[in-house]
């Protein structure tokens, strides 16, 4: 369970991302049992019946970078490789995402703690997120993993 | 012979966001045929951010990136105003 300044941060920021997902055709949900959960529904843009689900989990908002994964419907499995897409840093064999937004991507590069790939704690960072993760499908996106 | 009279320009309000910037949303009124990338480099210029080697800077628009030579007119239609994102991407090798 996070700490309440958390939930607090959220509540303030999840506006902005959600208008984001929204103008770019996706739907940002908020976990039914868990309030640091959420669930950003996405389309490809090259072909809009190509649908991802990535699951955004914070742990400290907006202190640290949230654990991002793909799964195979909104609250479904995490462990689907064919729910990725292919993405440069996109890792669906290890169900991570190389990229300095990530928790995961963060923990592999330890050296991206200092300096430009440092987490930014400053403005709105869930929108940065989900700015990042709704461009890399749209425009970066090489198809669907197996 | 007839001279053609130039179309009038129409100005369209842009608002930029860089969602990682402390700072609010950059604001300008621009021509429609301004391009993107005039549009960006004004942007990034604002925010203090400069392109470097491992990382590119794009705008995005509705969560799609909006190349450099497109004009802002063609991206805002008929709408007198325009929203922009815009967007670090690491260069991974």
């Amino acid at each position: 369970m996070v700490d309440a300044e958390t939930c607090l941060a959220l509540d303030e920021d999840e506006h902005a991302a959600r208008e984001a997902a929204s103008e770019s055709g996706g739907v940002l949900e908020r976990d039914v049992a868990d309030r640091a959960v959420y669930w950003l529904t996405m389309h490809s843009r090259t072909d809009p019946v190509e649908t991802y689900f990535a699951r955004i989990a914070w742990t400290r908002y907006p202190d640290g970078p949230p654990s991002v994964k793909f799964a195979d419907a909104v609250s479904g499995r995490l462990d689907v490789t064919s729910a990725w897409p292919m993405v440069p840093g996109y890792r669906p064999g290890s169900y991570d995402i190389c990229q300095p937004f990530t928790a995961e991507g963060q923990a592999v590069h330890p050296e991206w703690a200092t300096g430009p790939e440092a987490w930014p704690a400053t403005g709105n960072p869930f929108l940065w997120v989900v700015t990042q993760l709704l461009h890399d499908v749209a425009d970066r996106q090489q198809g669907r993993s197996a | 012979m007839t001279s053609q009279s130039a179309r009038p320009k129409t100005r369209v309000k842009v608002t930029v966001t860089f969602p990682i910037s402390p700072r609010g949303p950059f604001h300008s009124e621009e021509p429609d045929d301004a391009t993107i990338a005039a549009v960006r480099q004004a942007a990034m210029s604002f925010f203090g951010v400069a392109e470097d080697g491992q990382h590119a800077y794009y705008l995005t628009h509705a969560g799609s990136q909006v190349t450099d030579d497109v004009t802002v007119g063609e991206v805002a239609g008929h709408a007198k105003a325009v929203k922009f994102t815009l967007v670090k991407e690491l260069i991974q090798g």
